[in-house]
């Protein structure tokens, strides 16, 4: 068993928790021991980072420096957490003035940041350090029958100098991983367009109609279901399209998190994750049983 | 709009990011918002820039707080130039001239409370109840208290909060 601090951040945990769930059962089935420090946000890198930049790098320090003193690297699911968390690393590690700076603030919470620590975004780490081969080997119920579109989002790939996880104009690595567990991926209209999370906080309509071009991409190329990599991309679509009847016809395209597909695919019973949805699932699960 | 010596430079800073502009209009071309909602234009954030043009407009709760932090405008502009984080500059100046949107207030003001941005609603614990999930552990608020304090978080959220009575 590898050990990883937990980076579970705030949308997971009280927002989707059946993803929580997803992530909890299939990671140990690989081998990764998730480990739950008393981390806060991240801290949010839009809002956060938006009021103030030093504050956010501050924040951001504290909860690096808790798995620093664990000697733990950090495993996070959340996009918005990996972009924040591995953006704060590699400045700091890499700026000697900012560290000196957010350290003197960290002396009065007894704490140092030191920079001996590496941030993963579960999916990338599937990829990379677990690998297709080894995800593939694991299928007992490949997901055959279904066309998947998938959605990278935006701060699992970018700003990319720094996240260094995949091009982010021609993304490929999380469409091997849903192939690694049998699914169809398909190309389609927006495949690289923004959820549009971080405009909901000023005008939640502009949002909804941003996330809304994805679902007519995806409904164009038929996807039987759009699959995320983000708790807030997840947030954006599926929640989102219930939001979204507002402004537009009513669609039903079901989402998913890859981590609750991957625990399909092994042969895992989320089917009390499945019903807390907005939108049903039950259609793509009678699909892949058929 | 006068503004302090402190936000002059901070304006230079700025234009020095930016100065290589040549007003392709590539980063707008591929800006979601910009899609949806033509009076948020990164473009002419950037024209405004270039030209020194600091009046509030800029720093608008119509304008910059509408960029949603994507980018991709930065992952495209043919002269290097990162407008999201040029963007995301602009927004800390906003915050220091008071020009920040309801919900930074809101989202700021619950990390203070709880160390977090999402509530701990009944509903939310009563799902992960039934998915026996297991309690996270919560972080030590003292300490979140006073990072906010030492980094002057709590002084501008509380002027923003004045300005907003
Ligand atoms: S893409 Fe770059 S050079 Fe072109 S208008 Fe935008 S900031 Fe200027
Ligand atoms: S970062 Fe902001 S300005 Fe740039 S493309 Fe995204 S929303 Fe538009």
């Amino acid at each position: 068993m590898s050990k990883y601090a937990f980076f579970v951040g705030c949308t997971i945990p009280y927002r989707v928790p059946f993803i929580e769930t997803s992530l909890r059962k299939t990671l140990p089935i690989f081998d990764v021991e998730l480990v739950d420090l008393p981390f806060a946000c991240c801290p949010d890198p839009g809002g956060v980072q938006a009021f103030d930049s030093v504050a956010w790098h501050t924040l951001g320090a504290r909860n690096l420096c808790l798995a620093e003193e664990e000697g733990l690297d950090i495993l996070t699911a959340c996009s918005g957490c990996f972009e924040s968390l591995k953006i704060i690393n590699t400045h700091l590690k890499n700026d000697p003035d900012l560290k000196s700076k957010v350290n003197e603030h960290l002396k009065d919470v007894d704490r140092e940041f030191k920079g001996t620590i590496k941030i993963n975004h579960f999916a990338e780490f599937l990829y990379t350090e677990i690998g297709i081969d080894k995800i593939a080997q694991k299928v007992t119920n490949p997901l055959s029958g279904i066309k998947i579109a998938s959605h990278n989002g935006c701060h699992f790939l970018k700003p990319t100098d720094i996240m260094q996880v995949d091009n982010p104009e021609l993304p490929q690595k999380l469409d091997h991983l849903l192939e690694a567990l049998g699914a169809e991926t398909v190309p389609y209209l927006n495949k690289l367009a923004c959820c549009g999370a971080g405009t909901r906080t000023t005008d939640m309509d502009a949002a909804l109609k941003i996330a809304h071009e994805k679902i007519v991409g995806a409904e164009l190329a038929n996807a039987d279901a759009l699959v995320t990599v983000c708790p807030t991309c997840y947030v954006s679509y599926d929640i989102g399209q219930r939001l979204m009847t507002k402004h537009f016809e009513k669609t039903t395209l079901p989402v998913f998190f890859y981590a609750e597909l991957l625990g399909l695919a092994i042969g895992l019973d989320f089917s009390a994750g499945f019903k807390m949805h907005t939108i049903k699932v039950q259609e793509v699960l009678d699909k892949l049983t058929a | 709009m006068t503004l302090t010596t402190e936000l002059k430079e901070e304006f230079k800073d700025l234009y020095d990011k930016v100065k290589l502009c040549y007003q392709c209009g590539t980063c707008a071309g591929g800006c979601p918002v910009f899609k949806q909602y033509s009076s948020f234009n990164p473009r002419r954030v950037m024209e405004k820039l270039l030209a020194g043009d600091i009046s509030a407009e800029i720093f608008d709760e119509q304008q910059i707080w509408y960029c949603t932090g994507c980018y991709t405008c930065s992952t495209r502009c043919p002269q290097g130039i990162d407008i999201c984080h040029v963007i995301n500059d602009m927004k800390n100046i906003a915050v220091k001239i008071k020009n920040a949107p309801p919900g930074i207030i809101t989202e700021m003001t619950a990390i203070l409370e709880t160390g977090i941005t999402a509530a701990k609603s009944t509903s939310a614990l009563r799902k992960r109840d039934k998915l026996e999930l297991p309690e996270i552990p919560p972080p030590d608020m003292t300490e979140i208290q006073k990072l906010m304090e030492v980094t002057g978080v709590i002084a501008k959220l509380n002027a923003l909060k004045e300005d907003a009575k």
